[in-house]
């Protein structure tokens, strides 16, 4: 069984949550609730590289807030 | 878009609401002959043909074949006639893509050439039978009881049947054709077909009027088995009952050999003939000719020339049934009941689908140039896939064989059976899908005469007993016309249930189109038989309730992708939503900091923690977790950072752990065992503020920026101020601590080649806490009236050694075991025995080493034992129920979803599972399109709620990868896509079926074989490396490493081991290394696994007497000996080579030729066996002795293999037959870096005699440990001793390398004390060593091998008095004394090596220069 995520020929986006969260997510499936749209769709790789360049803090929103206060 | 039919209608029909009328729109009729006519001969006969093909009156030329009714059978049958009468050959596919006669006229083309049609020729003396033939007489060899190719049928007679001219009839027609009458007898165990004469049916069948019944199905049993018992019987019969003066039952039974069931087209046997008979006229016998014989020999003789493939065997990609590659995964994975043996039973299930459904499929068929098969095969193989029976799925489908008209009035068995392979890969939309299906199945029409024998015996598929070689489901869709018996003046009826004999299949889709009064689309009708030794009634009901709801979806969106179509009712959603929820929970505390001191506050003085001779109580660790928090916060450490320990075990390591916690910093744990670069790699990536370390351990981390002696900052001997100074608040961190910070990071091995970390918060971590107090701490202390003994025997690095961390957070007694115990089976066991432990948490494969132990057989016996790590089989599981006073659990759960996501207790739970989730933790078992996989059918596990991490340490890329967005959540939730193949069971709890990629489970270790896949081409000398995991014929598991060397031969194995050994923990080592020239590919270009060698295939056996000595020398099998592994159906011998022998025993008999496969993989040399050599040379082979194979790589695999441990021994790189001395198998597989210990003047290092046979060794002591050098690791370790004496000590590994032994060599130190008696230090301490171990004498001051104390700990440990500026001295713990984050400067005048250079460090006082005297000296 193919799993989508790992579909190399697949189309895929970019989701971001409110914790600033990233997600690979296959172009076919809909979006699921409290994610957006950040990028693609586009070719799994690419989405991947926009992960590894975009999402350069990993710590959720809330532990970004704790830090910063 | 062009209408198929126009049909001028005076007006619209309209509904009352005055809107179109569907239902009231005519049915289109077959409108033919409206266009052109033929204009020229070809075009005449085509026409013709097409016309009687599809019984129209008449056909024009550019009317289609499929819109006219044609389907894929009357297209096969078109084909044949075309044939027959132009003398052309047309596939079928020519006719699919050119459907008129205008266009298949142009088809035609000028090219005449045709096969020669059947023509009857001269009979041989002995008539062989045709593969068909040949398949079903095997199979009733194989099982003459069974009756699965029996042809029942039953019909009811209404009217004044006159018996005599019936029997007269049936005698005639049986007459007439010769095959209703051929048995098969066999000579020398070849069959062949012998004719009987034709009989008159003798007249007590006309007698047998039994009462009135009220339907034909009783006297069906009486008949099965006896009418298969083909060489003596006549093959078919008939009875008729009678139920009153008017109505009889006539049935009859007609073996298939002989028969496929089709009465010849438009001319059914006694059709002709019963109108003479009834009138009692003695019907007139003519001779059936030679036919039928004669096809036979055209199938298996000159017949098979003309075939394609059999002509161009260069033509990979078209065997027979278009390019089956293998066989198709199909029903078996869909399976519900485990498999039993025997004949499988069938049971049916009804199908049914509507007439509006039904005309939605035809219309899409239209629609896409497909059939209505292809339609109904494309929904099949989706929904196969959409239950986890992956992507390539082959569909059985069973085809007349009569593709010449000369057949068509002949009864006999031509059936061939087409296996219709259907890729579903890549998801396609149901469209593509049809595109697929359609191109596949045109190929596999076209060669449909390929006897399907021959694709098997081509393919070569693992065969088994009871299972259809190439797959498991069968299709069938009669839209042929259905045979009918005429009698005249009588009224006959087909009376249904009539039963098949038994399942051919596991699942056979038996379907009929239903006409509507007016020609029209009524339905589709029939049934599902399956092997209910397979799947239970609710299961096949569902299975025709899903394919339906699935062609519904499809037939209304063909856009979809496959993974979108529903395939589940609303209902079984939410309730398979709902299973996966666990229960939900408020989490009162945000810390296990927190938990932690709540427990301190109430049972203080309650022992917690127990290491060796070293026991602390709750204060006592409380009071030293806190001197060491309040060290790591003043050198800056809080949350949000890291603190790495690099500890032995020790009660150091708890303190540690806890003081982190208390910090706020984030917990890394290293372990001692894995090689620098690796803690180098972990440190980088981590890039954490402090290591904790101690002087033993210090260099190995020489470039950490930072390094703290963990007893120079702990308040080891309770002298500290701040013992009294109560818990840190939050007031004294960096900020406050919440659950959103990280509690730990934990590194798992990478696919990438890179370990990465996995960062769990606290958050989580109080979930499973609270989750294991409530079913697990709480209840199983009620029930004991106490707390309880809990053993910590995971390795720190590993985070299931966090659930007994739990325990003692829950306020239980924690006993650290120290390494040289823990690996030891009897050790552990030894110590779990007198320290009257009540629980322990290991992997499956230790817990049954320690039940051997006897570790459950005594009064005071474990109350619970955890597994995990790796899946529970059935044995263990049976054997943890039986045992009344263990709660067994078997705990599941990825490090990325907190420890444990899922949990079984073994008692309550039918074989085994993993349970379900834990509270506050959610699961989904979803498909290929993120849907929820019903019930019993494959999917990925995805976990999502409290237990997730919060992803991994500096990989964004790879954490958004894996922590995805949950489409079942509200607002943003994730989840984990785990990788893990499981299945819903029926009560709820989940199975687990093994791993979707790579990744290995190995004695409980996390592996990803890319990882070392990547080390492996790293070395200079590997071009590129397969690395892969293969069970021994033991059914162990071990790593087999492919490299392609740059240039042959390549490094060696030793080298290989070396490089790996260096940057990998030991046990992702593989065991044996097999040199390739290239790796195998598939077709995609990937690695094909399959296709790599198996070294167990290629190991060295004793060529004693075979177990099946009595089939050793049978010549018809072309084997000289088998051995006792593997199974004859999977080398490439045919079912039926062997069946004269004994098919039962070629199938299920565990049999393997080795003798046929013994070669190395590179190497002409046939290898031998080390028993053999032994017997040679008298000595066990080795280097020098010659081994095996006497040079190349492939000797080293097979030498290696030979030195596989046997189940349960340690680990995978170990000869487990313990001969590690100068000449052994495994000498070759060390490191040249270890030869001063391995040397021939060296003696053995581990505790057995070369000589001593294993069986001979077990009886032996089994107290003696051994080093276990045969395996790289150990070796290597001495390489990297701790100790810089210069002595060889020896490393022990991560795992048990215990061999159950004792030296038979003379009598050592080693075996003239019982290591037992050490209490105080299990590690490898001084009694329990090997002689290699103790080949340098221990001087006075060197510290001792064992990381836990000797002795009394603060009077005469080594390691105690070896500090060279201990806390001890300075009689102050440097927390208190306001000790400052040391500058970089203090961090590189550090000198941990220095520190540990020497024993006589031992002597040195306060103020030594290391790093602890810098923190020191500010004080």
């Amino acid at each position: 069984m193919q799993n989508p995520f790992d579909d190399t020929d697949a189309s895929f986006l970019v989701l971001v949550n409110a914790e600033d969260q990233h997600s690979l997510w296959p172009a076919f499936v809909p979006v699921p609730a409290g994610w957006v749209v950040r990028h693609g769709p586009a070719e799994r790789q690419e989405c991947l590289t926009y992960i590894d360049t975009h999402w350069t803090d990993m710590r959720p929103h809330r532990v970004r807030q704790l830090d910063a206060a | 878009m062009l209408p198929g039919v126009v049909m001028v209608l005076p007006e619209l029909p309209l509904t009352p609401n005055g809107k179109l009328d569907r239902a009231a729109l005519p049915e289109p009729e077959a409108v033919t002959g409206g266009g052109r006519g033929p204009r020229n001969h070809d075009e005449t006969v085509l026409c013709e043909l097409f016309a009687k093909v599809l019984e129209v009156p008449e056909v024009g030329i550019d009317d289609d074949f499929f819109a006219l009714g044609g389907h894929s059978l009357l297209a096969v049958r078109l084909v044949a006639r075309i044939r027959h009468t132009v003398g052309a050959e047309v596939s079928v596919r020519t006719l699919f893509e050119a459907p008129t006669v205008a266009g298949l006229a142009a088809a035609l083309g000028t090219g005449r050439r045709s096969r020669p049609p059947l023509r009857p020729t001269p009979r041989p003396a002995r008539i062989p039978l045709s593969f068909a033939q040949r398949r079903l007489w095997f199979l009733n060899r194989l099982d003459p009881s069974a009756a699965l190719y029996n042809l029942p049928m039953a019909v009811r007679i209404t009217g004044e049947l006159d018996t005599e001219a019936l029997r007269g009839a049936l005698d005639d027609v049986s007459a007439r054709h010769e095959s209703l009458r051929t048995v098969f007898p066999d000579i020398d165990g070849e069959p062949l077909q012998h004719v009987l004469p034709p009989r008159r049916s003798p007249r007590a069948a006309r007698a047998s009027r039994s009462p009135p019944r009220r339907n034909c199905d009783a006297p069906w049993p009486a008949r099965r088995g006896g009418a298969s018992t083909w060489p003596s019987r006549h093959p078919c019969g008939a009875t008729c009952s009678g139920w009153g003066v008017s109505t009889s039952c006539c049935w009859s039974c007609t073996t298939s050999p002989g028969t496929d069931g089709r009465p010849p087209p438009g001319a059914g046997p006694l059709h002709g003939l019963h109108r003479p008979c009834a009138r009692h006229r003695a019907p007139r016998p003519r001779p059936a000719g030679a036919v039928r014989g004669l096809h036979a020999l055209a199938a298996r003789g000159p017949g098979r020339r003309r075939r394609p493939r059999e002509r161009d065997p260069a033509q990979p990609g078209r065997l027979g049934a278009a390019a089956v590659r293998r066989p198709g995964r199909g029903a078996a994975a869909l399976r519900q009941a485990p498999s039993r043996h025997g004949l499988p039973a069938l049971r049916e299930h009804g199908v049914e689908i509507g007439a509006d459904l039904h005309e939605r499929l035809l219309r899409l068929a239209r629609s896409t140039s497909t059939s209505l098969f292809m339609v109904l095969q494309a929904g099949l193989a989706a929904l196969h896939t959409r239950l986890g029976a992956g992507d390539d799925i082959v569909i059985g489908s069973p085809v007349a064989g009569r593709t010449d008209p000369a057949l068509d009035d002949l009864v006999g068995f031509f059936v061939n059976t087409l296996p219709l392979r259907t890729d579903t890969s890549g998801n396609p939309t149901f469209t593509d899908l049809l595109a697929r299906v359609r191109d596949a199945d045109l190929d596999a029409f076209d060669d449909q005469e390929v006897p399907f024998e021959q694709i098997v015996e081509r393919l070569n598929p693992s065969r088994a007993l009871g299972r259809h070689p190439l797959f498991q489901t069968a299709l069938t869709l009669q839209n042929n016309e259905t045979p009918t018996m005429e009698l005249s003046g009588l009224d006959v009826r087909p009376e249904p249930g009539a039963p098949a004999l038994g399942a051919k299949f596991d699942l056979s889709f038996d379907l009929a189109e239903q006409a509507g009064p007016l020609g029209g689309a009524a339905g589709v009708t029939g049934t599902l038989e399956y092997n209910s030794a397979m799947f239970d009634p609710g299961t096949a009901r569902r299975l025709v309730e899903r394919y339906v709801r699935l062609l519904d979806a499809a037939t209304r969106t063909p856009g979809a992708r496959l993974g979108r179509l529903e395939i589940l009712s609303g209902e079984e959603r939410e309730g398979l939503l709902a299973d996966g929820h666990g229960l939900r929970r408020e989490l009162p505390v945000e810390t296990v900091v927190e938990l932690f001191e709540e427990q301190v506050r109430r049972t203080p003085d309650a022992t917690a923690l127990v290491c060796g001779e070293e026991r602390l109580s709750f204060a006592a660790l409380e009071r030293r977790a806190n001197c060491l928090a309040r060290s790591l916060v003043k050198l800056g450490n809080g949350p949000g950072d890291v603190v790495a320990v690099l500890l032995q075990r020790s009660v150091e390591t708890v303190v540690s752990l806890l003081g982190v916690l208390k910090s706020g910093a984030a917990y890394l744990p290293l372990d001692p065992d894995h090689p620098d670069e690796r803690l180098a790699t972990m440190l980088a990536d981590a890039a954490p503020g402090l290591v904790l370390t101690d002087s033993s351990l210090a260099h190995r981390v020489p470039d950490a920026p930072l390094v703290r002696d963990v007893d120079a900052i702990t308040d080891k001997h309770g002298d500290c101020h701040c013992g009294t100074a109560g818990a840190l608040t939050d007031r004294e961190r960096v900020r406050p601590l919440t659950a959103s910070d990280i509690v730990y990071v934990i590194y798992t091995s990478g696919s990438t080649g890179r370990p990465k970390g996995v960062e769990v918060e606290h958050g989580s971590l109080v979930n499973l806490f609270l989750s294991h107090q409530e079913e697990l701490f709480t209840p199983v202390s009620e029930d004991l009236g106490r707390k309880l003994r809990v053993a910590h025997t995971a390795g720190v690095a590993f985070d299931a050694s966090w659930d007994p961390i739990l325990w003692l957070v829950d306020g239980h007694e924690l006993h650290v075991v120290e390494d040289a115990v823990r690996r030891d089976p009897a050790g552990l066991s030894d110590y779990l025995t007198r320290h009257r432990v009540d629980s322990v948490e290991t992997t499956p494969s230790y817990a049954r080493r320690l039940i051997a132990e006897g570790v459950l057989d005594h009064a005071d016996a474990l109350s619970v034992v955890a597994l995990g790590g790796e899946a529970v089989d059935a044995d263990l599981w049976d054997d943890l129920t039986r045992r009344p006073g263990v709660r067994a659990y078997n705990f599941y759960g990825p490090t990325e979803t907190t420890v444990d996501a899922v949990i079984a207790g073994i008692r309550g739970e039918d074989g085994p599972t993993i349970g379900r989730p834990v509270g506050n933790i959610r699961v989904y078992v979803l498909d290929g399109g993120l849907q929820p996989a019903p019930v019993g059918a494959l999917g990925e596990l995805y976990i999502a709620g409290a237990g997730l991490a919060r992803g991994y340490r500096s990989r964004p890329g790879m954490t958004g990868e894996r922590f995805v967005a949950d489409p079942f959540a509200a607002a943003g939730g994730r989840m984990y896509r785990t990788g893990d193949l499981v299945r819903w069971r029926a009560d709820g709890t989940l199975e687990f079926v093994g791993r979707a990629d790579d990744q290995v489970k190995l004695r409980g270790f996390r592996i990803e074989p890319g990882e070392i896949r990547a080390t492996l081409v790293d070395h200079p000398g590997v071009a590129e490396a397969a690395v892969l995991v293969r069970r021994t014929a033991a059914g162990d598991a071990r790593l087999v490493a492919y490299p392609v060397p740059l240039v042959h031969p390549g490094p060696t194995d030793a080298e290989l081991r070396r490089h790996l050994a260096a940057r990998l923990p030991e046990y992702m080592v593989p065991a044996v290394f097999v040199r390739l020239e290239s790796l195998p590919l598939t077709v995609n270009g990937k690695v094909d696994g399959a296709a790599l060698p198996d070294p167990a295939e290629h190991a060295p056996r004793s060529p004693g007497l075979p177990r099946h000595g009595a089939r050793s020398g049978c010549a018809r099998c072309s084997l000289r000996s088998w051995t006792y592994r593997g199974s004859a159906c999977t080398t490439g011998s045919s079912s039926w080579a062997g069946t004269p022998c004994s098919p039962r025993a070629s199938c299920d008999g565990p049999a393997r030729p080795w003798a046929r496969r013994s070669r190395c993989p590179c190497s002409s040399r046939t290898p031998q066996s080390p028993d053999s050599s032994r017997r040679r040379t008298g000595r066990p082979p080795g280097r020098g002795s010659g081994g095996s194979c006497r040079s190349g790589p492939p000797a080293r695999a097979h030498r290696c293999s030979a030195c596989t441990p046997p189940e349960g021994s340690p680990g995978p790189t170990r000869g487990w037959h313990g001969t590690s001395g100068p000449s052994t198998p495994c000498t070759d597989s060390r490191p040249p870096g270890s030869a001063p210990a391995t040397g021939p003047s060296t003696p053995p290092t581990c505790g057995r005699s070369p000589r001593t046979t294993p069986r001979a060794s077990a009886r032996s002591s089994r107290r003696a440990p051994t080093t276990c050098s045969g395996g790289p690791s150990a070796a290597t370790s001495r390489t990297r001793s701790p100790g810089t004496s210069g002595r060889p000590v020896t490393r022990w590994p991560p795992w048990p390398c215990w061999t159950r032994t004792r030296s038979a060599s003379p009598p050592t130190r080693a075996s003239t004390t019982t290591p037992r008696s050490s209490t105080r230090c299990s590690g490898p301490s001084a009694t329990a060593r090997t002689p290699t171990a103790w080949a340098t004498p221990r001087r006075p001051g060197t510290p001792s091998p064992c990381s836990g104390a000797t002795a009394t700990p603060s009077e005469s440990s080594p390691r105690t008095r070896s500090r060279p500026c201990s806390s001890a001295s300075t009689g102050r713990s440097p927390c208190c004394a306001g000790a400052s984050r040391p500058s970089s400067t203090e961090t590189s005048s550090s000198s941990p090596r220095r520190s540990t250079a020497s024993p006589e460090s031992t002597s040195r006082g306060p103020g030594a220069p290391t790093s602890r005297a810098g923190s020191t000296t500010t004080t």
